[in-house]
């Protein structure tokens, strides 16, 4: 099959000259690539594998745990005396959800063990911690 | 009759394709492992017996006895499923906790988790 573009047809009733169209198109698009930030990636990037990782339903992390013990909750960077109160309001708002948690895998073990227990006792039954299959990556 | 303006189509496509390509972040993969924090009140209210503590990536301490991580899959094996307190050295870093959490979830054996004091 033979297509002939022709891309300068002029005059003709109901035809219309494309290029400045695209033209312009191609100038906004490369205005808002230099203008606007991509949301960042939000993964701590560094998550720890485990056999048991099972998938889930994708959605974001309310708390996480830096390597480095930083809490975050919601996003929002949390000092760790505020996170039983935090904890509480959240699994009084979702009172069927297990928490979701994000934690990097060189955090601190007994750190992390005495984050669990004092989500216990916030009223938290259940955390979801996420990890990467064992044996990927 | 119309010819079609192909190279302009391919034109907007390629557009919609790069904002598309340089907008999206790349999937995640949604994988997570349930940890049960069970009821309030005091951990060990039912009396297991034998507590586990990881203290690296490679060493344990099981009952105060000390342990090699590679040596852990033989040692469950070798006896019928008790249920664990699990406890973390100041050393243990989370990805060695969970792996010895995979271990014992493989073997069978129950555990709870126990906050250092």
């Amino acid at each position: 099959m033979k297509v002939r573009v022709n891309l300068r047809r002029r005059g003709a009733a109901g035809d219309y000259d494309l290029l400045p169209l695209i033209n312009i198109v191609f100038l906004l698009l490369v205005f808002f690539l230099l203008s606007a930030t991509l949301a960042p990636v939000d993964d701590l990037g560094h998550l720890p594998a485990s056999a048991q990782a099972r998938a889930g339903r994708d959605e974001p992390s309310v708390l996480r745990v830096r390597a480095d013990g930083a809490l975050e909750f919601a996003g929002v960077p949390l000092p760790p005396a505020e996170l039983p109160a935090a904890a509480r309001a959240w699994q009084q708002a979702h009172p069927d959800l297990a928490l979701p948690v994000e934690a990097d895998a060189g955090a601190s073990a007994p750190a992390f063990l005495r984050l669990l227990h004092s989500l216990r006792d916030a009223g938290v039954q259940q955390v979801r911690l996420r990890a990467r299959p064992a044996g990927a990556g | 009759m119309h010819r079609l303006p192909l190279v302009s189509l391919v034109d907007v496509v390629f557009i919609l394709l790069f904002f598309f390509m340089l907008a999206s972040s790349p999937a995640r993969d949604p994988r997570s492992v349930p940890v049960t924090l069970g009821a309030g009140g005091a951990s060990g209210a039912s009396g297991p017996a034998q507590v586990l503590e990881v203290w690296s990536g490679t060493e344990l301490l099981i009952g105060g006895t000390p342990l090699a991580l590679s040596a852990l899959p033989a040692y469950l094996q070798a006896q019928p499923p008790l249920q664990l307190r699990l406890r973390a050295g100041p050393q243990a870093r989370l990805q060695d906790l969970l792996g010895v959490m995979d271990q014992l979830h493989a073997a069978g054996w129950a555990h709870v988790l126990e906050a250092p004091p």
